[in-house]
């Protein structure tokens, strides 16, 4: 074999070496990449939750509150159309508080056992109770029981005569309610002002993600350069001009 | 460093091969921009809904919601100039009524709404001819290679 031959393949076997290991360091960066990229999206996510949540649970807060009051009010008669509003706006009230929890679950990350969670939805557990207390069958016992809409649950319960009777025992009902709301939306502010000063900045992430997709980029530009300059030097190689035998001629 | 005469046109399939890998890197970035500019969109539709619901209730909110709506300062980088130019207008007119505050609200929010719209449809179509280069780069390549594989089984 002759000289030049020898240290053309030292050459080569140099630089496959060098492709393997950027090979290696670009398959650790894309995995790096991929997780960059899932975060970034899911912080995308959450800062689209926690910003509906603030600009809307202060309007949603006075909306119920007057709401619930007016309603309750008209309320006076049970036989009335007004109380079916009245439940309407409450299991409104009820299913909201089970789409915030949602949004905790599936947007915001927490778990099904974690003590916000638990707390959301001991609000919504009360609410399901007092509108039990005030008509007599709670919103659970009523899916419980196949009823499907508003209007046969309040069929069901006037054919029962189940609403509560007692002034003074529904309007303590009705501030108890009023109380579970501002409860529930000063727990939910309270949380999402929390998030809002603890989540990371959109920027930095953002100059992460782009950083570590810059260093794809150059590692891959490398193991390209690497494998394709082996493979001109090697067709540009002239193997009889190295022979022995050219020696001779 | 002297060619050879069929190492060219594999100098050529690789420069055709190098500027498709290229391009789908370019596409690669955009991708995260365009994450960013959807999320930006999302909030604005986030806006349309707040006005909607302000606008059709009778109380008055009392928190300042001017500053609630505020477009995050990362959107800003996606607003073109003549859309800022009218943002800068509707900001001029100074107001104490509720209802005309929502009006002007709503004229913002429209101009985003727009902007964001017409920058969309102008990367998709960006993105759809970087897309057909990198096709057409990559066909050249195979055809720059083959004629390489002729001059290298001529050699042979």
């Amino acid at each position: 074999m002759g000289i030049k031959l020898q240290k053309h393949q030292i050459k080569v076997g140099r630089l496959v070496k060098s492709s393997i290991v950027f090979t290696f360091l670009f398959g650790i960066n894309s995995v790096f990449y991929i997780n960059s990229q899932n975060s970034f999206e899911s912080l995308l996510s959450k800062k689209e939750a926690i910003r509906a949540l603030n600009i809307t649970s202060d309007i949603d807060q006075i909306s119920f509150e007057n709401k619930i009051k007016t309603k309750s009010q008209a309320c006076g008669d049970p036989f009335s159309d007004f109380c079916q509003e009245y439940l309407e706006v409450l299991v409104q009230l009820k299913n909201r508080i089970y789409d915030y929890q949602m949004v905790f679950l599936n947007v915001l990350g927490y778990q099904k056992d974690s003590e916000q969670i638990k707390i959301i939805s001991s609000y919504e557990n009360k609410l399901d109770l007092l509108i039990g207390d005030y008509f007599g069958l709670t919103p659970k016992e009523a899916n419980k029981k196949g009823i499907k809409s508003i209007e046969q649950y309040i069929e069901f319960l006037n054919a029962r005569d189940l609403i509560e009777k007692s002034t003074s025992r529904r309007e303590d009902i009705v501030s108890q309610i009023l109380s579970t709301l501002n409860q529930t939306y000063e727990y939910l502010n309270y949380k999402v002002s929390l998030l809002e000063e603890s989540s990371i900045n959109i920027e930095e992430s953002k100059f992460m993600l782009k950083s570590i997709l810059f260093g794809l980029i150059f590692l891959q530009i490398l193991v390209f350069i690497f494998v394709n300059y082996i493979d001109l030097i090697n067709n540009n190689f002239d193997k009889d001009s190295d022979s022995p035998n050219r020696l001779f001629d | 460093m002297k060619f050879k005469t069929k190492v060219k046109p594999l100098f050529l399939a690789i420069s055709f091969s190098m500027m498709a890998m290229s391009t789908g890197q370019i596409l690669l970035f955009r991708e995260t921009t365009d994450s960013l500019i959807s999320h930006c969109r999302e909030i604005n539709r986030q806006n349309i809904s707040f006005y909607n619901l302000l606008a059709n209730t009778a109380l008055i909110p009392s928190g300042n919601f001017d500053e609630r709506s505020k477009n995050p300062k990362y959107c800003s980088q996606f607003i073109d100039k003549e859309t800022n130019t009218y943002l800068d207008q509707v900001k001029r007119y100074k107001t104490n009524d509720f209802f005309e505050k929502l009006n002007l609200a709503n004229e913002r929010i429209r101009l985003y709404a727009d902007n964001y719209q017409i920058l969309q449809n102008k990367r998709a179509k960006t993105t759809k001819n970087l897309l057909v280069f990198v096709l057409i780069m990559n066909v050249s390549g195979l055809a720059a290679m083959s004629v390489f594989l002729r001059f290298d089984t001529i050699e042979e």
